[in-house]
């Protein structure tokens, strides 16, 4: 086997055993609201009490912070689409032709067949990160479209919040093993064709952060927590977790502050795109349909 | 001068410098083409395909950074953030000065335009187009061509040639091959009597002397098969290849009339043996204006006589050839499978190909004006292209280009290699032949 294919299955069988390990420890039983109320009546927030914090300030810095890493956002991209705008001639060669377009969303966007042939780590550095990232924010999407049309709560113990941990945890994961592998062959194999700029090093940063607090997040809830099935979908939460349970801090707090600081981070994300090289995300797909488009009319003249 | 006049002149320099930067102008390009910019994540898979930067190993010449260095300069030059702008001066955005134009038109003009990474980018973006479409920008604000390629152009412009030979030169070949008794009788000018087919021999062929032997041969062929053809003869003219790979704007001037030409003509096939004049009359006059007739590669038009009983192959050649596929053909046009296909129907002939072949053939590195910009470089490319084809174990190395044919001559004599050069033409030729 391939030192890649070996990496991976490290990787891969480490998180399984600390996963056994996690859940051998204590009895399951079930999360009840008084947990949550428990953990949640600590004086240690902002006012005194979680719910003051949360609805005067948690939110409240929240919404700030969105409305500022929105306008950035918007100003990047306007900068961006006046620069794309500058071109005058045609972006296509004939109609567009949305058969080849879809094949190449598959094939080439999503399954990046390309790179898969020449390099089985790169493909899995980039499926890890775009994949994850795309599903995540796929999931994120319709999550957040349910709440609003149809007011389903994924946020309270239910079995959608259950779904929502598990699929935030696995896309979370595959963008964390896409990390881990980028920084070996960036900064540990030193690929010959590799070149470190600043914006590498941020984009890489950004989204390792992102990943890190996300886990965190769900690490500080399961110290906090009684073992029990539910908790199980958050499987890197609950890896991290037993680690922490052992340490006796208030981990309800700690998690109320990270949020916070997760959310900033996952914004100010946002609001980098349009300036570093994460451009690619939205730039790549539309490069690699529009070939497929030429392609099929080129192949059809 | 003291340190202090030195320090002067240079301050003086400095802030004089921004003032003579000509802006870009990028209306040729598409908004595709810039975005396709930002679709380069900057992987690195380029270089390890790159025949230049295999050469050269300066990351100036890597599409990488020729697409970053391009989207810096129109930052720095448009948008919200460019030098001179409020949020620009805020963030400290550096004007673009002339030295960096200067470097990055030697770079961008530092590529064969072969393709090559179109083919292995993940982002598929059409580098090619994009290089000649910024290559266009430059000229148009006076930053390119090379120095030394502008004559190349001024004798296209000059002499409908870029070999600066005079215009009544361009039938010289068939005058010679017919004196040389290599053929009956010179093609007939097409403009003077019909035929189906129309000739295009191409600048390559017909002016120079090593290489005329391409056209010599297709004639041949022609004849035998009794094809119902022509040539233009002295009203042929520079298909506008050389212009366009350099981003001047007056290949549309050449290809409008060529195309007015051509279409007058009532032809119904034209075919060619130049990859180069193939590609551009095939794929890039039709973005100008369409054209009435089809175009053919001459190995698919023979591929089609043969096939039809026109053409009969009847000598064997007992020989071991290797195919160099040219990039205009192959990478630009997807031609891959026809000179193969003509080369196994040649009696005698075994094939053997190279490590890189098809839309991974290593380039000969002639064509984009890198020969002209960058003799040495070209002659390093073509260098490890003769080696690839001498590892086969084959005696000849065959291609379906004169443009190649050139290119590869090269690094045959650098190398004093034992290969021989030759157009497929000579092959289909020699095969016709009438030993008695």
């Amino acid at each position: 086997m391939k030192l890649t294919g070996k990496i991976i299955l490290f990787v891969l069988g480490i998180l399984f055993l600390f996963n056994l390990s996690a859940s051998a420890r204590e009895d399951y039983g079930a999360i009840t609201e008084q947990d949550c109320e428990v953990c949640h009546l600590d004086s240690y927030y902002p006012g005194g009490d979680f719910f003051e914090a949360e609805d005067n300030y948690k939110w409240k810095i929240f919404w700030a912070m969105t409305a500022l890493a929105a306008v950035i956002f918007l100003v990047g991209m306007t900068n961006n689409f006046m620069l794309w705008r500058l071109g005058k001639s045609s972006s296509l060669r004939g109609k567009l032709r949305w058969g080849p377009v879809l094949k190449s969303i598959i094939t080439e966007v999503i399954l990046e067949k390309r790179i898969l042939k020449t390099s089985f780590i790169r493909w899995s550095v980039f499926f890890g990160i775009s994949m994850g990232f795309i599903f995540l924010f796929i999931v994120f999407l319709a999550f957040i479209s349910l709440k609003l049309s149809t007011g389903l709560d994924f946020i309270e113990p239910s079995s959608l919040h259950l779904t929502l941990d598990l699929l935030l945890d696995l896309f979370g994961a595959l963008i964390m093993i896409g990390i881990f592998l980028a920084i070996i062959r960036r900064y540990v194999l030193k690929s010959a064709q590799m070149e470190n700029l600043t914006q590498d090093t941020v984009a890489l940063i950004f989204i390792f952060l992102i990943i890190l607090s996300g886990f965190l997040l769900e690490g500080f809830r399961c110290a906090t927590l009684p073992p029990s099935t539910a908790l199980k979908f958050s499987f890197m939460g609950c890896i991290i977790g037993s680690w922490l349970k052992p340490f006796e801090l208030p981990w309800t707090v700690y998690h109320y502050y990270l949020w916070i600081i997760h959310g900033f981070i996952s914004l100010a994300f946002i609001a980098y795109i349009p300036f570093g090289k994460i451009r690619h995300f939205i730039a790549c797909p539309i490069s690699i349909t529009a070939t497929a488009s030429d392609e099929a009319n080129v192949n059809q003249e | 001068m003291s340190e202090q006049e030195e320090k002067k002149v240079d301050k003086e320099k400095k802030a004089k410098e921004p003032t003579d930067i000509k802006k870009l102008i990028v209306d040729n390009l598409s908004p595709r083409q810039l975005i396709e910019l930002d679709a380069c994540s900057r992987c690195g898979e380029c270089l390890e395909w790159c025949p230049v930067y295999n050469q050269d190993e300066r990351e100036g010449v890597t599409p990488r950074s020729k697409a970053t260095r391009f989207k810096k300069i129109l930052s720095s030059q448009y948008g919200l953030f460019r030098a001179d702008s409020l949020l620009g001066k805020l963030f400290r955005k550096k004007k673009v000065t002339s030295e960096e134009l200067h470097q990055f038109a030697a770079d961008l003009y530092e590529c064969s335009t072969c393709r090559q990474c179109h083919f292995v980018c993940p982002s598929q973006i059409d580098t090619v187009e994009l290089w000649e479409g910024i290559r266009r920008s430059l000229v148009d604000a006076g930053y390119g061509p090379l120095e030394q390629q502008k004559s190349l152009i001024q004798s296209v412009k000059s002499y409908d040639n870029p070999w600066g030979q005079p215009r009544s030169s361009r039938t010289r070949w068939s005058k010679m091959a017919k004196r040389q008794k290599k053929i009956h009788q010179e093609p007939t000018d097409i403009t003077k009597k019909k035929a189906d087919v129309l000739y295009y021999v191409g600048c390559t062929a017909a002016y120079d002397v090593n290489v005329q032997a391409v056209a010599v041969n297709t004639i041949k062929i022609l004849d035998a098969a009794k094809v119902n053809y022509g040539i233009l003869g002295l009203k042929e003219k520079c298909c506008g290849s050389v212009l366009l790979r350099m981003g001047d704007r007056e290949y549309e001037r050449i290809a409008m009339e060529n195309i007015k030409q051509f279409n007058e003509l009532g032809i119904k096939t034209m075919i060619t043996s130049c990859a180069g004049c193939f590609k551009t009359i095939r794929n890039d006059y039709p973005k100008i204006e369409k054209l009435n007739f089809e175009v053919k590669h001459t190995v698919e038009f023979l591929i089609d006589i043969i096939k039809s009983g026109q053409l009969k192959l009847k000598n064997k050649l007992n020989m071991k050839v290797t195919y160099h596929d040219p990039c205009h053909l192959g990478r630009h046009s997807g031609v891959y499978d026809a000179p193969r296909e003509l080369l196994t129907l040649i009696p005698g002939i075994e094939i053997i190909e190279m490590d890189r072949t098809r839309e991974k053939s290593r380039c000969c590195g002639a064509g984009g004006g890198l020969k002209s910009g960058y003799p040495d470089i070209q002659n390093e490319i073509s260098q490890t292209r003769i080696k690839e084809a001498e590892a086969t174990g084959a005696t000849e190395l065959v291609s379906a280009c004169p443009f190649c044919y050139q290119g590869l001559q090269v690094g045959i004599q650098a190398l004093d290699s034992k290969l021989i050069m030759r157009d497929i033409t000579e092959l289909v030729s020699m095969a016709i032949e009438d030993k008695s």
